[in-house]
């Protein structure tokens, strides 16, 4: 949960180059779930050739798992990048299990 | 307690509560306490109605004071529910149009003519809030099972193949868009099955998982002003959805009966009162719902 977050301004500097990471890791995540979303989608479509779905699966499975180290680095889960865009609702549409 | 100085100058503020036809019982509102930095609770005669108000202290609850203390969580709180014990005072004899957390005037006769000036409105809501309560349904989907954690990293994982990955993203994706489509049309049947013991119902926004603490979306955020006739009738069809596992993609909580605070919106016809601005009020009486109670503490 990122709550506690929202309404301290904490000036511990390790903390403040966690958030720092965890911003920065947010955005990438939602590059990562937009790359994703496109690549699935013409999966499905069917607009691949065999290889270009070999490379860009390789490429996204990568990825993952590197978001999943990084993140494991930082001592954050995939849900605590998630950011509350109030009516927008979550930035992140693919939550993971964790 | 009368003839403030009008003016931008004047020391305290007028805090209105409630709109009633007969004056409240003056036991009752010596015994409740508005906002705590005010004076007592009074009434004021506007036309034929009464208007149940407080003398705060300017210096708090101008409009630039307001604004910074409702940003706090904790102060909202403390302000929603002393709007709460002011609108729980008026009410009691007869029927109650509960006015907006925060609604101030700059003395006795600005608030007095507000109303009188709205006299025809405030009545048509009074008969139709009358002999009825709210309920407040929420409705969120069902927590996933561990299945939804399922293609990271571990075992399965670690099937390589950059198409065996995307073939099960795709069915990732398939899989969460189907749940949630299943969640979406349960979460409108409730709705629908609802609405046949209630007089009106008003879709508030769907509060964020910060709010609410869960992890599972909030997909319906209901309020039903239901007849005391209705009342059994309305508690019994909340009973039997939780029982009879008809829904299992949502998970439908309630809590009622309150203070018709959605259905009272004095500056709006009341027939459209189902769209636009309701959300101010929503937040407040979610504020004063109990369950929540600690939630501003803990953020």
């Amino acid at each position: 949960m990122t709550a506690p977050r929202a309404h301290a301004l904490d000036l511990d500097p390790e903390r403040a180059a966690n958030d720092l990471a965890a911003l920065v890791l947010t955005v990438v995540e939602l590059l990562r779930q937009l790359m994703e979303r496109q690549a699935v989608r013409r999966f499905d479509e069917g607009t691949l050739s065999p290889e270009q779905e070999e490379r860009l699966g390789t490429a996204l499975m990568l990825l993952d798992r590197r978001m999943d180290d990084l993140c494991a680095r930082h001592g954050l889960s995939r849900s605590d990048l998630n950011l509350d865009l109030g009516p927008l609702g979550p930035l992140l549409s693919d939550v993971p299990g964790d | 307690m009368s003839g403030l100085p009008a003016g931008p100058a004047a020391p305290a503020l007028v805090c209105a509560f409630a709109v009633t036809r007969t004056p409240p019982d003056a036991a009752a509102l010596a015994a409740a306490t508005g906002h705590e930095e005010g004076g007592p609770l009074r009434v004021l005669r506007a036309g034929g109605l009464c208007l149940v108000v407080q003398d705060v202290p300017a210096a708090l609850f101008d409009q630039e004071a307001l604004a910074e203390r409702l940003n706090r969580p904790g102060d909202l709180e403390r302000c929603a529910r002393a709007h709460h014990r002011g609108v729980e005072a008026a009410h009691g004899r007869g029927p109650v149009v509960p006015l907006p957390m925060a609604t101030l005037y700059r003395g006795d006769r600005t608030a007095e003519r507000a109303v009188t000036s709205r006299e025809a409105v405030l009545d048509a809501l009074l008969d139709r809030l009358r002999d009825r309560t709210e309920w407040a349904v929420k409705v969120h989907a069902a927590e996933h099972g561990p299945d939804a954690a399922a293609g990271s990293g571990s075992g399965a994982g670690a099937d390589t193949g950059g198409r065996a990955y995307l073939s099960r993203a795709s069915a990732r994706r398939r899989d969460r868009e189907d749940a949630h489509g299943r969640a979406l049309a349960e979460a409108e049947a409730v709705d629908a099955e609802l609405r046949r013991y209630a007089v009106a119902a008003v879709r508030h926004r769907p509060q964020s998982e910060r709010l609410t603490g869960r992890r599972a979306p909030q997909l319906l955020n209901v309020a039903y002003l239901v007849d005391d006739a209705e009342r059994v009738r309305f508690t019994r069809a909340l009973a039997r959805i939780a029982a009879d596992g008809r829904h299992p993609a949502v998970e439908v909580g309630v809590s009622g009966p309150w203070i018709p605070y959605s259905f009272a919106r004095w500056d709006e016809d009341p027939d459209r009162t189902g769209q636009g601005r309701t959300d101010p009020d929503r937040t407040e009486q979610d504020r004063t719902d109990p369950d929540r109670t600690g939630q501003g503490a803990r953020s």
